[in-house]
């Protein structure tokens, strides 16, 4: 377990909170069942990994994973929040990358709420809290502290105004994605609109954002524009979402101005989107990104392939032009059946992605996907390798 | 002789139907139905012929305009919360701290898999404004005399049906059986209440069951647990600041 001042601080705190109202114990143990709630899920996760497309040489792996969602209605106005993500690994994977399941002991965030609780040759047992956070609400005011999710995303595949929190299309066992240890105060101008500004910590100046935003809705489309800084930019960004005859339009635009410190040119990223929902069930969506620093060339140096690659807005694909496009399709109120692909129309290279998602009885889904990625050597999908994964959740 | 009688009968009948504007007998059972706003709690059941699933929510509405439901089951949904605004809607996800905004497009999509459109529930039509309405006759419905309505879309109303026919009970405005036809004419889903109870300070069927004609075995049954009345929501409670804090 790591020296985590953070993590032993964030504990005293929750001791506190909950000392002080032990101190009336009697009423406080009539009144926690209707002011707590505890939620979540638990997955078991198995892969089979195929490196290379034209061998039949496999890696598998499994992962247990277990997610705990804990709300306190402290009073009238203040809410306490966390999420525990508990993760048990076994298998190959674990075995071939070692020093990657050891990282996962440091926590990205500013505050240190990672625990690696053991880690052998083919095991890893890890525990991060990527929620943890006071809300406070009183008239058209919310503020909120701690570790968070801040999600500015107006599309659904890539999110340029996401600015805080990625989220990766492929990663579908994490849509919650990791919190951000903010200070965030909303201010609700009317029903359909606010203001919000979200300062995000970190040990130096050089590392923290703060950018503020304001969304509204007019016409049936929902706006928002936001400025800030970020890790040594200047961002100025903007989203909306609406319909064309039906049709859900949404798009954003983030627009990433370097400081002088660092050798980077200007960055401009933005994505579209397009989806239509049949009477009988079916919804098709289309997505294109932009990244104007991207790669526009049929070979590129990739061997770093994306996936590997820490996620943020500005780093949702090394390639300057993408595109997306997935039907999905109900069978049934219990069966769902989805098929996506991306392309990078410079080299040609692409993913595609078939899904079947089964709900087995109630509270019990099973999950069956995978992901192939093909192309050229040095192309963006070329070396990507295919992935099977096949999910159990019982929900809770 | 008998022309005369059959005159006389048609003249009284038309009285009847003038007495009873038809348009008015709907607006009467939605306001029974509705209250100035409301407050409730309803299980549905998606009934199919090898497995049943159940949804729980709370919900809030005022009038036909406002409408917020809150998931309370199942645990894969709970937390998840739907906001309509007149011709504007979300849905709120708090897991990822998500405000989506739904396109008309999945409006007439059937809502999580049931016999119901999202449109059926929110009820983005005004079966008063959006419809021509006529009285095509009388029938006893589970021993309550009922008006036959019949109604057809006006050309410009953006409604999924080709025509709507509603049984209102006479007296108590209650609206017993509705049937809803595709654009040619086709009779696709019936709806049939039940289970009259006492609700707040009025009585109301608790169970509705919607069945689509083409599907054996398939069901979609509607339980209200509880609902208030005129419970003094404003326009202002339905807001996005509320989707977070509903439970």
């Amino acid at each position: 377990m790591p020296g985590s001042k953070h993590f032993y601080w964030c504990i005293v705190l929750i001791l506190i909170a909950a000392g002080s109202a032990f101190a009336q114990q009697d009423k406080f143990l009539d009144s926690l069942k209707y002011k707590t709630s505890l939620d979540g899920y638990a997955k078991y996760v198995h892969t089979v990994i195929l490196p290379e497309v034209d061998s039949l040489d496999m890696v598998t792996d499994n992962f247990f994973h277990n997610r705990l969602n804990f709300q306190w209605n402290l009073s009238k106005h203040w809410t306490f929040n966390s999420s525990m993500r508990n993760r048990l690994f076994w298998g190959e994977l674990v075995r071939l990358n070692k020093e990657l399941f050891s990282s996962l002991a440091q926590d990205p965030g500013f505050l240190d709420l990672s625990i690696l609780w053991s880690d052998g040759d083919s095991y890893a047992l890890h525990t991060i809290f990527d929620r943890l956070f006071f809300t406070y609400e009183k008239g058209n005011l919310n503020l909120i502290v701690g570790r968070h999710r801040v999600n500015w995303g107006m599309t659904f595949i890539w999110n340029p105004n996401d600015i805080f929190n990625s989220y990766s299309f492929f990663d579908f066992d994490y849509e919650e994605r990791p919190g951000t240890d903010a200070i965030e105060i909303n201010y609700y101008t009317s029903a359909t609109s606010q203001f919000g500004i979200v300062y995000e910590l970190s040990d130096s100046l050089k590392g923290s954002s703060l950018a503020t935003r304001y969304r509204w809705n007019a016409n049936t489309y929902d706006f928002q524009v936001f400025g800030g800084y970020q890790r040594q930019y200047l961002v100025l960004g903007g989203g909306w979402a609406g319909d064309i005859k039906g049709a859900g339009f949404r798009g954003e635009g983030t627009y990433f101005i370097s400081g002088s410190d660092i050798d980077q040119d200007n960055q401009f990223v933005a994505s579209m989107d397009l989806d239509y929902a049949f009477p009988k069930g079916l919804i098709i969506q289309f997505s294109y990104l932009f990244n104007s620093v991207g790669l526009n060339s049929s070979t590129g140096d990739y061997s770093a392939f994306f996936l590997d690659r820490a996620l943020s807005a500005q780093t949702l694909s090394p390639a300057m032009h993408n595109l997306f496009f997935q039907g999905t399709y109900p069978v049934s109120p219990i069966v769902n059946l989805s098929l996506a692909t991306m392309v990078n129309p410079a080299d040609g290279s692409w993913f595609v992605g078939p899904t079947v998602d089964w709900s087995v009885v109630e509270n019990f889904d099973f999950l069956l996907t995978g992901q192939l990625f093909r192309g050229n050597p040095m192309t963006l999908f070329g070396d990507g390798g295919s992935f099977l994964f096949m999910r159990f959740k019982y929900s809770f | 002789m008998a022309k005369i009688i059959s005159f006389l009968t048609l003249t009284l009948f038309a009285l009847d139907i003038q007495a009873q504007d038809p348009k008015q007998v709907v607006q009467n059972s939605l306001d029974l139905l509705n209250g100035k706003s409301n407050q409730g709690a309803m299980e549905m059941t998606l009934v199919r012929p090898k497995y049943t699933r159940s949804i729980s929510m709370n919900s809030w509405s005022l009038g036909n305009a406002y409408f917020l439901i809150y998931i309370t089951a199942p645990a894969r949904d709970k937390g998840q919360v739907f906001l309509k605004r007149e011709n504007d809607m979300w849905n709120w996800m708090p897991n990822i701290n998500r405000m989506i905004k739904i396109p008309p497009s999945m409006m007439a999509q059937n809502w999580m898999g049931s016999d119901f459109t999202n449109d059926d529930l929110v009820k983005m039509n005004s079966l008063v404004d959006d419809y021509d309405h006529s009285l095509i006759g009388e029938e006893d419905i589970e021993g309550y005399p009922c008006y036959i309505i019949e109604m057809i879309p006006k050309p410009q109303a953006a409604v999924v049906w080709g025509k709507l026919v509603l049984w209102i009970a006479r007296e108590e405005y209650y609206q017993l059986k509705a049937e809803y036809y595709d654009e040619d004419f086709e009779l696709v889903n019936r709806m049939e209440a039940s289970e009259v109870k006492q609700f707040d300070d009025r009585k109301l069927p608790a169970k509705l069951v919607m069945t689509p004609i083409n599907k054996p075995g398939h069901q979609t049954i509607m339980n209200y647990q509880s609902i208030d009345f005129n419970v003094g929501l404003e326009e202002s409670f339905f807001s996005q600041q509320n989707m977070r804090r509903v439970k």
